[in-house]
């Protein structure tokens, strides 16, 4: 069972989306990292990202892990400032969705916040999702 | 350095095994691997002669609240004593314990190891079984949001489909060709075959991957021994399958980082490494076992292998290249899909495979084989080992 201080940790980048951005080679960061992944500098400082992207690929989750409810549709969404994210693409009708062989490949979308899942000892868990511009 | 070869393998049955412990699959493994060692060395070597265990699992400590194989299995296999670790890297911890036995064998350390996979499977419920194994992830940016392995390999298959052109019918084509080469595997876990129409009526899992295009969830393990050519030479063991190759390469852990979701950059470094390194021609290679968990895996496979060109594989696979006349035989006697895939074990099991074939007695029997190739993936090419087999 997951201990609160898990879920508080991520609140800058879950609630805020605050990232980093490498003061050496310019790389924006998200999720969070200590070293940048690029050039392997420590020298980061904090970059609030728009939450704005585009969907690069998607499917709908029929069969859910533990705490999650089916079906629902999750996304690759690449991000307007570079990094590629995951997410829940929430406001959309499935049946509509799944109609199309290419998802909702390329469509443009922007961040909301929503319960995520139930945990284990009833603790909500909430976080980003994304809809539909 | 010394060469090595594997001298003996075993397996347990492959299913969904409810009256199997964990303990349980890891002695069948081992009294089979015991049981074709006598036979191949004509009783001359025994479990006396092994040196150490390398034991292959991903999740016993989430999936049978058992830690520490290494000793669990030396005990009950019969070996206790001996030095023995559990390696871990997902899906592909099976060919990474192989691939430490060989290390230690070549580095003059011992002379017989023995290599063991495993993966109890079936003593949580299924959806707990989701997300242990969404433990080969990223938990925190992964499984938080949802999402399953299935659902991974989903956002690949449908990206490969919009860059490609693959289609549904050539997924479809690599199941109906698995379950086909598993109708005689006593071991599989399903052994009927199936058709187009099967795949594309079964229930969608996530789109477009539908239950016939996954891998099950499976009990099972399986083994080798595997020695030093001293070893083998002062025995005079003959109908060895000798290691011509190992490689093993990583990824970023977090699918959302990658270069490519269509192309798997630790399996393009991996073989690399293999033609590079060990100076593998690759036209040598007549029979692959490649990790079929999911259809799109098998295809992304044959790819990264270099077997057809990035972006070719529907074609390559509808013109029957993989099938057992076709021009490179994959998964032979049933891939992950028919066999089934308890994780840990899988990596070894294709050994055992591709062993057979080098020696002569798998059940579908290829002519002139002289070297095969055997791809075990952890996560989503997040791990790739690569083992090359060969005669000589
Ligand atoms: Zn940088």
């Amino acid at each position: 069972m997951l201990s609160v201080p898990v879920f508080w940790r991520m609140n800058k980048e879950k609630y805020k989306m605050i990232g980093k951005k490498c003061l050496d080679c310019g790389l924006v960061i998200f999720p969070n990292r200590k070293n940048c992944p690029s050039c392997d500098s420590q020298k980061l400082e904090e970059f609030g990202l728009s939450g704005k992207g585009k969907i690069y690929s998607d499917t709908i989750i029929r069969v859910a892990p533990d705490g999650f409810e089916a079906p629902y549709i999750t996304a690759l969404i690449k991000l307007e400032e570079g990094p590629m994210i995951v997410g829940e693409i929430t406001g959309v009708d499935i049946e509509d969705v799944e109609k199309n062989p290419q998802g909702l490949v390329d469509k443009e979308v922007s961040i909301t916040f929503r319960k995520i899942m139930l945990n284990e000892n009833g603790l909500r868990v909430y976080g980003l999702k994304f809809l539909l511009e | 350095m010394t060469r090595v070869g594997i001298v003996a393998v075993g397996q347990s049955k492959f299913g969904e095994l409810w009256e199997h412990s964990l303990r349980d699959l890891a002695v069948d493994a081992g009294n089979a691997v015991f049981k074709d060692l006598d036979t191949q060395t004509k009783g001359n070597i025994t479990k006396k002669n092994i040196e150490g265990l390398f034991v292959g699992n991903m999740g016993a400590g989430s999936m049978a609240k058992q830690s520490h194989l290494g000793s669990l299995v030396s005990d009950y296999v019969g070996i206790t004593g001996v030095p023995a670790v559990r390696c871990e890297g997902a899906c592909s911890s099976g060919a990474l314990a192989f691939r430490h036995a060989f290390h230690t064998i070549k580095s003059g350390e011992m002379d017989v190891a023995m290599v063991l996979g495993i993966e109890k499977m079936t003593d949580i419920d299924s959806n707990h079984v989701l997300n242990a194994l969404m433990e080969a992830g990223d938990f925190e940016w992964e499984s938080l949001a949802g999402l399953t392995f299935t659902g991974l390999y989903a956002l690949m298959a449908r990206r490969h489909m919009k860059e490609f052109g693959t289609t549904r019918n050539q997924l479809s084509l690599i199941s109906v060709n698995n379950h086909k080469n598993g109708v005689k595997n006593p071991y599989a876990q399903f052994r009927g075959e199936i058709t187009i129409e099967d795949v594309e009526k079964s229930t969608l899992i996530a789109d477009p991957l539908r239950t016939l295009d996954c891998s099950p969830i499976t009990d099972g393990a399986a083994s080798v021994i595997i020695a030093s050519e001293e070893f083998i030479k002062k025995n005079k063991l003959d109908n060895v399958a000798w290691i011509l190759s190992s490689s093993a390469a990583t990824d970023r852990i977090g699918f959302f980082n990658r270069r490519s979701i269509v192309e798997l950059d630790a399996t393009k470094l991996a073989v690399k490494r293999v033609i590079e390194k060990d100076r593998v021609n690759m036209k040598n290679i007549g029979v692959t076992e490649v990790h079929d968990c999911f259809s799109i895996n098998e295809l992304v496979a044959l790819e990264d292998l270099g077997f057809c060109e990035k972006g070719k594989g529907g074609k390559f696979i509808e013109q029957g290249e993989i099938k057992l006349d076709g021009q490179i035989p994959t998964n032979t006697t049933g891939g992950l899909k028919s066999i089934g895939h308890p994780v840990g074990a899988t990596g070894v099991r294709q050994l055992i495979d591709i062993t057979k074939q080098i020696r002569g007695d798998s059940l579908n029997q290829l002519k002139n084989v002289n070297q095969g190739l055997a791809l075990n993936i952890g996560g989503i090419g997040t791990t790739s080992v690569i083992h090359v087999l060969g005669k000589d």
